[in-house]
C-alpha cells in the first residue's frame, strides 16, 4: 500500500514537472518581459508588425516606442479580400462619430494572421487600434494589454544637458520598420530642421543607436544633410542588406545596413530622383513570379514600381542636377495605375492591401493582386 | 327607443374606451423593449457611457450615431436589469444617438452640446516681426488650447502675395504635422526644397517668399479646436520680405548688459539679430564659476532680438558663463554650425570645426 503510495507521489511530481517545464517552453522570449496593464500611449503615429503576433507603435507624444503583443497568431496563408467603401465613415461610425472628426494615421497587415490593422486618431487626438477581422471592424484594447515601452532618447550628449534643465526634443516619428531583431525609426523634429533615425534591438534594452543619415542630393549637387526621411524599407541585394530610404524631396538612397553604425555619419547612395512636388507615404516589398520589386505610394505621383534588380546593377550615384521639372532621374520604374494611395501592405505573399481616396472623395480600402502591381 | 339606444350606445362606447386606456396603459407598462431610465454619465464635458434599465441580452443590444450604419464599438456590463455601454472613445458632444435590440430602435438619447467659456485664440505667431527674410525657413503658429488633430492645418492657412495680387502656396505639406506635446504649437516649414538652391522646386518655382514683396497670411476662424470649436476670428499676419540671411548666428556678435551684484535684475543678451523663438528658449543655460546651473527663467523680447535672463536667487560676484547649443537657428535655419544653405564651391564649405556647445562669458563685480 506505501508501495502504492510513492509510486502516486512520484508519478504527480513527474507530471507537475513536465507540465512546468512545457509552460516555460511555451513562453516567447521576446514576450518574456512584458508586462499586462495600460501602456499609455498619447498617440498613434506609425505602426508595424514583428514576430509573433507582436504590433510595434511609435508615439510622438510620447517619444516612445511600444512592442504590444496581440496574440493575434492564428496563421492563415491567405488574406480576405477587400473592396469597403466609405471606409472612413465605418471607422467613424464605429466610434461613433463623423468621418471629418477621425484621421487613419496608419496600417499594418498581421503577417501571421493576415488581418488588417489600423491606427486612428479622432479629433481631441484619442489614439484607437481597430482591426478587421473580415469586414468587421474590431477594437484592440489599449488599456489592458501584454507589451513593453522604449523611451527614445536623444543622443547621450544632448541627455545630459537635457538632465540639466533643457527640455527634451520631440520627434514626429515619420516611418517605423522590424527587421532581423531590430525596430528601426525615423522621426522629424518639430524646433530644429533636422531628422533623427534610430535603430533599436527587440527584446528592447536601455541600448538604442542613432546614426545621421548624410546624403548626396541628386537634385541639387550640394550636400544634404539634413533632409528627412520620410519612408525606407530593407532591401536585400545580391546577398547584402541595404536601407533604402526616401526623402521629402523624393530622392532614393541606398545605406548598406552593416554601416549604420550608432553616431556614424553616412553618406546614402542616391539611386533616384523621383521628381519634385512629391513625397514618399509607404514602401513595400513582395515577389512576382519570383522575382523581387518594390513599390512605392506618394502624395502627388501614382504608385511606383522598381525591379529590385535593376537597382542592384545601377552602380552610378546621382551627383549631377536633374534640370528638367518633375523629372525623375537614375533607377527606372513603372507608373502603376493607382493614385491617392494613403496606406499600402503586404495582405500575403501574392496580394497588397490600400487604402485610397477615390476620384469622387470616398475612402475605400481594396486588395490586388500582386501580379496586377 | 332613440334615447335609450343612444344612451346604450354611448355607455357601450365609454367602458370600450377606457377598457382601450388600460390595455394601452397595460401593454406600456409590460413593453420590455423600451429602455427606461436613460442617463448619461459624464466626466468634465466628455460623456464615457450609458447606463439603462432592460431585459435584453447585451450580444443583441448594439448602438448606432443616428443615421449611421455601423455599431458603436465598445463595452457592455451587465448588472440585474441595469446595462452599462462604454463606447471605446467617449460619445461626441451635440450627438444623438440609437439603441437597437436586434434591428429594431428601441431607444435614443442626446449628449450636451459644448460651448466653451472662452474661445480659442491665436496666442502669438513667430516670427512675431513683420519683416523677414527671404529665406524664411519656419513659422512657429501658438495656440491658446489644443486644437483638432484631424483636418490639415493647411486647409485653414491661406497666404495671398499682396504685391502681386495672387494667392500662393508657401508652406510644405506634410503627412505628420509638426505640432508640440498639447497639440498648441504648430511648426510650418516653408519648402526646403525651394528655399535650398539648385533643387527642383527651386528652380522651377522659385523661392516661397521674394525680395521686396509683401505677403498676407490668413489663419481662418473656421479652424476648430480639439473641442470642435472654431477660433474666435481670422488672423492676419503680414510679411514684408527683406533680402537672404546668408550668415551663420555667432555668439561672439552678442553682446551683455551685465546685471548687478545682489539684485535679480536681468541679465540682457542682445543677439544681434532675431533668431528661432523656440530653440533660443531652450538652447541656453547659465553656469556661474563653479559650473553649477543658475536656476532662472528666460523671456524673448524685442522681436526675438533679445533674451533676458532673470535669476531665481540675487546675483553673486564672479565670473558666468552662456552655454547655448549649436542646435540654436537663426530665422533662415542657419545655426551655429552651419549655413541651412552650403554652398559646396565655397571655401569655407566643408568646415569640421563644429562645437556642439557654443560659450560666451560675462562677469559681475
Amino acid at each position: 500500500m506505501k508501495k502504492l503510495l510513492y509510486v502516486s507521489l512520484l508519478c504527480g511530481l513527474a507530471l507537475t514537472t513536465i507540465s512546468a517545464i512545457t509552460e516555460t517552453e511555451n513562453e516567447s522570449v521576446l514576450t518574456s518581459n512584458f508586462t499586462v496593464g495600460n501602456p499609455e500611449i498619447a498617440s498613434i503615429n506609425s505602426i508595424s508588425f514583428g514576430p509573433e503576433g507582436i504590433l510595434f507603435v511609435g508615439d510622438s507624444k510620447n517619444a516612445t516606442l511600444y512592442a504590444l503583443d496581440t496574440k493575434d497568431t492564428e496563421q492563415l496563408e491567405k488574406g480576405t479580400a477587400l473592396n469597403m467603401i466609405d471606409f472612413d465613415t465605418k471607422v467613424a461610425g464605429s466610434l461613433g462619430t463623423t468621418a471629418d472628426q477621425v484621421k487613419i494615421t496608419d496600417m499594418a497587415v498581421n503577417p501571421i494572421s493576415k488581418k488588417v490593422y489600423l491606427s486612428v486618431h479622432t479629433n481631441d487626438g484619442t489614439p484607437v487600434l481597430l482591426r478587421l477581422n473580415g469586414e468587421k471592424l474590431e477594437n484592440v484594447s489599449l488599456k489592458n494589454i501584454n507589451h513593453s515601452k522604449l523611451a527614445l532618447n536623444n543622443p547621450v550628449a544632448t541627455d545630459k544637458k537635457d538632465r540639466r534643465g533643457r527640455s527634451q526634443r520631440k520627434w514626429a516619428i515619420a516611418d517605423l520598420k522590424y527587421h532581423n531583431g531590430t525596430v528601426m525609426l525615423s522621426g522629424l523634429s518639430n524646433k530644429e530642421f533636422s531628422s533623427i533615425f534610430r535603430s533599436i534591438p527587440f527584446p528592447f534594452t536601455k541600448a538604442q543607436d542613432y546614426a545621421s543619415l548624410e546624403i548626396w542630393h541628386a537634385a541639387h549637387g550640394r550636400f544634404e544633410t539634413y533632409a528627412p526621411i520620410k519612408a525606407f524599407d530593407v532591401i536585400s541585394m545580391n546577398n547584402k542588406e541595404y536601407l533604402l530610404a526616401s526623402y521629402t524631396c523624393t530622392p532614393l538612397v541606398l545605406f548598406p545596413m552593416e554601416d549604420l553604425k550608432a553616431g556614424k555619419h553616412l553618406k546614402g547612395r542616391t539611386v533616384a530622383e523621383l521628381g519634385s512636388g512629391n513625397a514618399p507615404i509607404d514602401m513595400i516589398s513582395f515577389k512576382k513570379d519570383g522575382k523581387p520589386f518594390f513599390v512605392m505610394s506618394n502624395t502627388n505621383r501614382s504608385v511606383m514600381r522598381f525591379d529590385y534588380d535593376v537597382i542592384a546593377n545601377f552602380k552610378e550615384t546621382l551627383t549631377e542636377t536633374v534640370d528638367e521639372f518633375a523629372v525623375a532621374k537614375g533607377v527606372p520604374y513603372v507608373s502603376l495605375p493607382m493614385v491617392n494611395v494613403l496606406q499600402l501592405d503586404n495582405l500575403d505573399a501574392d496580394t497588397v492591401v490600400y487604402l485610397q481616396r477615390s476620384a469622387d472623395g470616398d475612402l475605400v480600402l481594396r486588395t490586388r493582386p500582386t501580379k496586377w502591381m | 327607443m332613440d334615447v335609450i339606444f343612444r344612451d346604450i350606445f354611448i355607455k357601450k362606447i365609454r367602458i370600450f374606451l377606457i377598457f382601450f386606456c388600460f390595455s394601452v396603459i397595460y401593454s406600456c407598462k409590460n413593453n420590455t423593449d423600451l429602455p427606461l431610465d436613460i442617463t448619461i454619465n459624464y466626466e468634465g464635458t466628455d460623456a464615457l457611457n450609458v447606463t439603462f434599465v432592460s431585459n435584453k441580452a447585451t450580444k443583441d443590444l448594439n448602438f448606432f450615431l443616428q443615421g449611421m450604419q455601423e455599431p458603436i464599438l465598445g463595452d457592455f456590463e451587465k448588472a440585474n436589469d441595469k446595462i452599462l455601454f462604454r463606447p471605446i472613445v467617449p460619445f461626441s458632444n451635440g450627438k444623438t444617438y440609437d439603441i437597437k435590440y436586434l434591428e429594431k430602435t428601441i431607444g435614443s438619447f442626446s449628449i450636451n452640446a459644448y460651448t466653451p467659456t472662452n474661445a480659442t485664440l491665436i496666442s502669438a505667431i513667430y516670427p512675431s516681426r513683420d519683416t523677414v527674410p527671404e529665406n524664411l525657413l519656419k513659422m512657429y503658429f501658438v495656440f491658446s488650447k489644443p486644437m483638432q488633430e484631424v483636418q490639415s492645418a493647411l486647409d485653414y492657412i491661406e497666404v495671398f502675395n499682396v504685391t502681386d495680387s495672387i494667392s500662393t502656396s508657401i508652406f510644405l505639406e506634410l503627412q505628420n504635422e509638426l505640432w508640440n506635446e498639447n497639440h498648441t504649437e504648430l511648426t510650418l516649414w516653408l519648402d526646403p526644397g525651394r528655399i535650398k538652391t539648385d533643387l527642383i522646386p527651386n528652380r522651377t518655382q522659385g523661392l516661397p517668399l521674394e525680395e521686396g514683396k509683401q505677403y498676407q497670411i490668413r489663419i481662418l476662424s473656421s479652424w476648430t479646436d480639439a473641442q470642435n470649436n472654431k477660433l474666435d476670428k481670422d488672423y492676419i499676419k503680414n510679411i514684408y520680405v527683406a533680402k537672404k540671411d546668408r550668415t551663420k548666428p555667432s555668439v561672439d556678435q552678442w553682446s551683455i548688459i551685465v546685471p548687478t551684484s545682489g539684485t535679480n535684475t536681468p541679465m540682457i543678451l542682445t543677439l544681434n539679430e532675431p533668431l528661432d523663438a523656440m530653440l533660443a528658449l531652450e538652447t541656453m543655460l547659465i553656469y556661474n564659476q563653479n559650473k553649477e546651473l543658475v536656476k532662472g527663467t528666460f523671456e524673448l523680447t524685442q522681436y526675438e532680438e533679445q533674451l533676458l535672463f532673470t535669476p531665481v536667487e540675487p546675483w553673486k560676484p564672479g565670473l558666468y558663463h552662456i552655454s547655448v547649443t549649436s542646435i540654436l537657428e537663426d530665422l533662415a535655419g542657419n545655426n551655429l554650425n552651419h549655413l541651412f544653405d552650403v554652398d559646396l564651391t565655397a571655401k569655407d564649405a566643408v568646415n569640421n570645426h563644429h562645437s556642439e556647445v557654443h560659450e560666451l562669458s560675462f562677469k559681475i563685480r
